[in-house]
């Protein structure tokens, strides 16, 4: 019996077209799943077609098949109660058990012999077009049959017997879809938790699906694995595969137990017999006839808004008051309460204050299935006359379209915003008790939870775009499908990279995911608020159309159509006109500000120019130019305008008597004034669309310079895009380079395109290194820090509005407030390397003078966390320097907040800027974060005598001395302070980190007396080795070794001359580990 | 108080012709529309109330052109669908009271006291407050006939109003229409012939989307007077009888086949003669009209 069921249901379901459809789906999603997993690793060598993409695409199922299974499982079982099938077929005599098991195994049969479709979808990748030839090995079918064995089956088996065990517990076909529901909710938070705080074993088991643990196991895979390796199910990855089959057994087991034709049919009758008895029993008889004629009618306008208004609260109910939208709002309350209370927590570098930023990620987080919760029920209600059958009442009734489609969209609107409330109280109610009153920033979740910014508003705009659908379509699951799809295909689109501007995602607004405590949301938000306004009248668009082509009746399609219907007015029709100009005319406004400005560039644009610069200017390398010597600048913020205004007399050393000045200018700079000597330069080439200029030098055979630049730089209009918050000037929080704002000299290194893959796809030879190799004579003369410049003395005048602190370089001389500006004075008497940067923030100040240095921390005035540990951990970590190198470089050392846009830590002279992130509203009270504190204070620290002390050749094995030493040097530092156990915490943080990165390099790793700037090398393992040389042989004499090696260089050094002095020095020294890849 | 429709006609897209060339005339008081199912009754219901266009032809009541100004007649409209559902999580009183809003009744306090009147009048009273999803296929049933009297209806179009109802439901229901009919135009359409012949002081026969026959009911049976008779038969004789005589319908009485036959003489001596009713009558029209098809 079991087998003739399940032979009938695969028969009837392979039977139908639709089947074709879903197959379709599956495919696609197989070929767009693997371009976007490929494009997460960067590695040069991956296959697009990889055993680890496949495994990675299998394990995350893809939401396509998850959407397919929930759609197909329930009705196999529920279609008897559904049809009331049931009420004649279970008469029959058939075993209930045996059925029940017959329908168990057709559904998951068909979701299996279905997700076949996925992997046809991956074996067809090398025939879609989507890359090239040369991307793609053998088809891997065994890995492919592998991974559908053990993560897909497993996946559909858990999904099919969640939703079996929903409909005989709960007997609806809600229920089956909220398991499915809950199931990818429990899904993506497992890995979204892993991607922001790394993958735990909690959450390797915890996910359900087995993503975490899969990524996880690739992480450790080298390419060459990845490419063709069977992945291991070992260790998290067996267990999870192991407690997921169980609790899938078990749950199937339950619902087997539970089974029985009575119970399914079973309905909740309770009271209706004694109503229907009452009604018939009970009712007050009146003899009187309906008084019609004693009754009020009104149908004006002003009744239309009044019946508005009351139909709307009706709607509410209706979408409240079932069991299933308390059951799931307890869900999501419950959701956004653990989020915030331990996921939220580790933020970063571990567990974090509750700053009202954390608890609004919520909205980030689960806010695409919050929207697709809001669209299934927008579409619910608004098709709920179709649904209940209850239309013909409803649209023979003498009000107009628009009172009751409206009504139905305020509804869900008033339901949205119940629903962004709950998340906006739930994230107050967990400030509160974790002790975090005192940070409730009520504006910020108004206008993160409430607003445009992903949250109500958006919620309300995708309800207009529903609305608008179900006009169009005039079909329920049309709507369902088209609404989620358009969301999904938009952020997926997103995701992959194959759509980069905001304009082409409804309802998104720039910046919604780049909040910094220090700068808010910047320049996105006077970007959002045009954003927003753009697609508030396309809603409004969408709200009129809906209402004009809104099935009323069962009229015929076409005529629904027509300009001359009469459900939306011809006011109405005119407002649409004008409101859809209003879009356009925004649309065209934002395309000026964002584009037209040249405030964004496509990837590929970017990508392009770089390939561009490299071909037409590589010969630059080749050349000496002049290079930076001294530099007095006047330089003036205006923060209020993304403004700086300056002037920089620089003198430039010309040893080789170049005749040309080649500068390379950053956007939105406006030369006022080039000179040299006094005298105007004019360009003999210029090259607008690279920003690269030529000047002839007169007199070439001056050893000495004299150039001076008057130049604004100013942002103008705004920009997308998470990747350019224009850091260097913003409203609050301002930090750049001074290239930013002064030229390049010669070939800018910084604009050549470093990874591999894409050097291939624009025709450039592969990069066997990053950095200029050993023997490369003009990269041993240049600077590691800036090649186009000797180390920099000179003065900065700098000046800022009145509330905010500059940021410079050098020793500060004075300052002085006039007319609501600060003017300061900073110098910087000794050479130093040219990594300058400047900058203005509004600072809360704490200060202290320790052992002759004066140590001033700036912080924002908000984050006074940790301000007493950066202290400590300073104060120090400059005793150490001062006992262990003799006497600290400087007088002065200040350490500054900054903005999380940029890298972590910079180290330049006098100065040290520290990202928001990096600890300034950590939780500190553990060991682990206390060392982390310790570790990059110290390490900074530490770079302020190096840098002060090394010249640093710009070729490989540069970072071992710029980042990999310093941050060893750390490591002995932590282990002195707080102990070899907070030490062992560290170095195991770094090998991890090592560990997991490697295997992302995007060319090919070297060794380490060959590093070429790769970050996840030199701060890990290169600090990581150079600690063990440093234990090897004590850090006195390690000290001792680097002060002898550096005396005895004569130029730039490199680390393979410290290794080989090292190894000269110390015959026991064991080295090989620097020279082995 | 009038409606007339004239030619309408009405083609789905699947080539169906659900009316033909339509034209009823239909005055105050209570009017039968009869009609096998898919004859077009529902359909000529829902165009007249609003809920679909014709593709030709025009619908008029009381100078409303129900075509062009369906808002209009939407406000002196109570409809009663053949099937219709309810919202599950509300109350009869707040869906009725709703329902009153939309009808145009602005003063609150008239809205309640009519949707009280109207729940006592169906005798859903006592189960007011109870949300919908728990009434059974009679108790929605009548709630349907409630909000289809709610408000001044003048026009009055019941589809099949009595499926489900119990035989007291349903007494209790006609005598309310009849009541109401006194001073609006109802249309009831059905196929149980007998209620036509009870209620409806003026009728239309529909077949194939066309009219077939109107008229009073007691005028339409005259019109068979001394044509109608009955014979019972064995149950193996009556394709042999079906051969010699015009037998309209067939029943069993008493463990034997009845047969009725019209003919314009008396058939032969067996048969005994019957009083023509409404029900002989309908038959009597479609077997003449499957007849004409076969031609």
């Amino acid at each position: 019996m079991t087998a003739s069921i399940l032979k009938h249901e695969i028969k009837n379901r392979f039977s139908h077209w639709s089947i074709f459809l879903l197959y379709g789906l599956l495919i696609f999603q197989g070929i767009w799943y693997t371009k976007g997993t490929f494009d997460y690793y960067v590695n040069e060598d991956l296959l697009m077609n990889a055993a680890a993409v496949f495994y990675k695409n299998l394990a995350g199922g893809g939401i396509l098949l998850i959407i397919i299974v929930a759609v197909l499982t329930g009705p196999i079982l529920f279609k008897e109660i559904q049809h009331k099938t049931g009420q004649w077929l279970f008469t029959n005599p058939i075993d209930e058990k045996k059925f029940f098991l017959g329908r168990f195994f057709a559904a998951f049969s068909i979701n299996s012999f279905v997700a076949l479709g996925y992997i046809i979808g991956m074996l067809l990748v090398p025939y879609s077009g989507i890359g090239d030839s040369h991307q793609f090995g053998d088809a891997p079918f065994g890995q492919l049959m592998h991974g559908y064995f053990f993560l897909l089956l497993p996946n559909l088996l858990l999904l099919t017997s969640l939703v079996f065990f929903a409909l005989v517990y709960f007997k609806k076909m809600a229920a089956g879809y909220l398991a499915v529901i809950i199931t990818v909710i429990a899904f993506l938070l497992m890995q979204t938790t892993a991607e922001s705080s790394g993958a735990t074993p909690f959450l390797m088991i915890a996910d359900p699906f087995g993503y975490v643990a899969v990524d996880n196991a690739i992480d450790f895979l080298s390419v060459e694995e990845r490419n063709f390796g069977y992945l291991k199910f070992t260790n998290y990855l067996l267990y999870n595969r192991l407690f997921w089959v169980g609790l899938s057994v078990l749950l199937i087991f339950s619902a087997y137990r539970k089974f029985s034709f009575k119970g399914f049919l079973k309905t909740d009758n309770k009271g209706k017999s004694d109503k229907v008895a009452n009604a018939i029993g009970n009712s007050v008889e009146k003899t009187n006839v309906i008084t019609s004629e004693n009754l009020t009618f009104e149908f004006g306008l002003k009744e239309c808004f009044k019946k508005l208004f009351s139909l709307s609260i009706l709607e509410i109910k209706n979408v409240v008051r079932p069991s299933g939208f308390k059951v799931i709002l307890g869900i999501v309350v419950l959701m956004n309460i653990l989020q915030n209370l331990l996921w939220n927590a580790s933020y970063y570098i571990g567990p974090t204050e509750p700053l009202t930023f954390t608890m609004t990620q919520f909205r980030l987080s689960y806010g695409i299935f919050i929207m697709i919760l809001l669209m299934v029920w927008s579409v619910e209600l608004f098709f709920k006359d179709r649904t209940v059958n209850f239309w013909q009442i409803a649209d023979a009734l003498p009000v107009p379209v628009w009172t009751i489609t409206l009504s139905r969209f305020i509804a869900m609107s008033v339901v949205a915003f119940i629903l962004a409330f709950t998340f906006m109280c739930s994230g107050i109610f967990v400030q509160t008790i974790t002790g975090g009153t005192s940070l409730i920033d009520l504006k910020l979740y108004a206008y993160d939870i409430l607003g445009y910014n992903w949250g109500w508003l958006t919620y309300v705009l995708q309800i207009s775009l529903v609305f608008f659908i179900a006009g169009l379509t005039k079909n329920r699951i049309a709507t369902h499908i088209i609404s989620v799809g358009i969301l999904f295909i938009t952020i997926l689109s997103f995701e992959l990279g194959l759509a980069e501007q905001t304009i082409y995602a409804f309802a998104a607004v720039p910046g919604l995911e780049d909040y910094s405590e220090v700068s808010g949301y910047g320049i996105w938000t006077m970007a959002a608020k045009w954003y927003f306004l753009m697609w508030a009248l396309l809603g409004a668009c969408f709200i009129l159309t809906g209402i004009w082509f809104w099935q009323r009746g069962s009229k015929s399609s076409l005529s629904s159509f027509s300009i001359f219907n009469k459900q939306l007015s011809w006011a109405g029709k005119i407002s649409l006109a004008f409101l859809l100009i209003g879009f356009v005319a925004t649309k065209l406004h934002i395309i000026n500000e964002v584009n037209g400005k040249g405030n964004f560039e496509l990837s590929e644009t970017e990508e392009h120019e770089q390939a561009d610069y490299e071909k037409k200017y590589s010969y630059l390398k080749s050349y000496v130019h002049p290079k930076y010597k001294m530099l007095d600048l006047k330089f003036d913020f205006y923060p209020d305008e993304r403004k700086a205004v300056y002037i920089a007399e620089i003198t430039l050393s010309n040893n080789y008597s170049s005749d040309t000045l080649y500068l390379n200018w950053s956007d939105f700079i406006d030369v006022q004034k080039l000179s040299i000597a006094g005298k105007e330069l004019s360009p003999i080439f210029q090259d607008t669309d690279l920003k690269i200029s030529a000047y002839l030098i007169s007199n070439k055979s001056d050893s000495v310079l004299n150039v001076t630049i008057q130049a604004q730089k100013q942002y103008i209009g705004f920009t997308q895009g998470g990747e350019d918050p224009q850091p260097d000037l913003m409203f609050n929080g301002s930090f750049g380079s001074i290239k930013d704002f002064l030229p390049t000299i010669g070939y800018d290194y910084d604009r050549e395109l470093n990874e591999n893959r894409k050097r291939a796809d624009y025709g450039l030879p592969k990069l066997t290194s990053r950095m200029a190799s050993l023997d490369d004579s003009i990269a041993l003369s240049q600077d590691a820090f800036s090649p186009d410049a000797d180390w920099v003395k000179g003065k900065i005048e700098i000046s800022t509005i009145e509330n905010q602190t500059v940021i410079a370089p050098g020793n500060f001389i004075k300052s002085c407030s006039e007319k609501g500006r600060t003017y300061s004075i900073f110098e910087i008497l000794k050479p130093q390397p040219f990594n300058w940067y400047l900058g203005s923030a509004e600072y809360g100040k704490a200060e202290l003078v320790s052992n002759d240095v004066t140590l001033e921390i700036y912080h924002d005035p908000k984050h006074l966390f940790n301000v007493e540990l950066y202290k400590e951990a300073a104060t120090k970590a400059i005793q150490f320097v001062s006992e262990s190198f003799g006497e600290f470089p400087s007088q002065q050392i200040r350490i500054y907040e900054i903005p999380y846009y940029q890298k972590p830590f910079y180290s330049f002279p006098n100065a040290i800027a520290i990202s928001e992130k990096e600890g300034w509203y950590a939780k500190t009270d553990a060991m682990k974060e206390r060392a982390y504190i310790y570790q990059t204070v110290s390490s900074q620290i530490i770079k302020q005598w190096i840098q002060s002390h090394i010249s640093v050749a710009n070729v490989q094995g540069a970072d071992m001395l710029r980042v990999a030493l310093p941050e060893a040097l750390a490591l002995t530092f932590v282990e002195k302070e707080l102990g070899k156990d907070a030490t062992d915490i560290m170095l195991k943080k770094k090998s991890d980190k090592y560990a997991k990165d490697k295997n992302s390099e995007a060319n090919q790793e070297p060794a380490l007396i060959y590093a070429d700037g790769a970050d996840y090398l030199e701060a890990n393992k290169g600090a990581v080795e150079i600690f063990k040389l440093i234990k090897q042989l004590g850090i006195n004499e390690f000290i001792q070794s680097i002060y002898t090696w550096n005396l005895a260089q004569s130029c730039n050094v490199t680390f393979l001359s410290l290794i080989e002095h090292l190894r000269f020095s110390h015959n026991e020294m064991k080295v090989e580990n620097f020279e082995k890849k | 108080m009038n409606l007339e429709i004239k030619n309408l006609s009405k083609t789905y897209a699947n080539g169906v012709k659900a009316l033909q060339d339509v034209s009823l005339s239909i005055g105050k008081g209570m009017f039968g529309l009869l009609g096998q199912n898919g004859a077009g009754k529902s359909t000529l219901m829902r165009t007249i109330a609003t809920l679909q266009d014709g593709d030709s032809g025009s619908i008029t009541f009381n100078g409303i052109d129900v075509l062009k100004q369906p808002e209009e007649l939407r406000k002196v409209l109570g409809y009663l669908p053949q099937e219709f559902g309810v919202y599950p999580n509300v109350s009869a009183e707040e869906l009725l009271l709703h329902i009153a809003d939309m009808k145009g009744i602005v003063n609150k306090n008239e809205r309640k006291e009519i949707v009280s009147e109207l729940l006592n009048r169906v005798n859903l009273y006592d189960v007011r407050k109870k949300h919908l999803d728990g009434y059974s296929g009679g108790m929605k049933q009548r709630f349907g006939i409630a909000q289809a009297l709610m408000g001044n209806p003048q026009l009055i179009i019941v589809d099949e109003p009595t499926a489900g109802l119990d035989p007291m439901e349903r007494n209790r229901f006609y005598n309310l229409l009849s009541e109401i009919g006194e001073n609006t135009v109802v249309i009831l359409s059905t196929h149980i012939v007998e209620d036509v012949s009870t209620l409806c002081n003026d009728m239309a026969i529909i077949g194939n989307g066309k009219v077939l026959m109107k008229g009073k009911p007691d005028e339409i049976e005259e019109a068979l007077q001394g044509k109608v008779f009955e014979l019972p038969i064995e149950k193996s004789e009556l394709p042999e009888y079906e051969e010699k005589y015009k037998v309209i319908s067939q029943r069993f009485y008493m463990g034997r086949m009845m047969i009725t036959v019209v003919a314009d003489d008396f058939p032969s001596g067996e048969f005994s003669g019957k009083a023509p009713t409404l029900e002989d009558a309908y038959f009597n029209l479609l077997f003449d009209q499957k007849k004409a098809e076969l031609v």
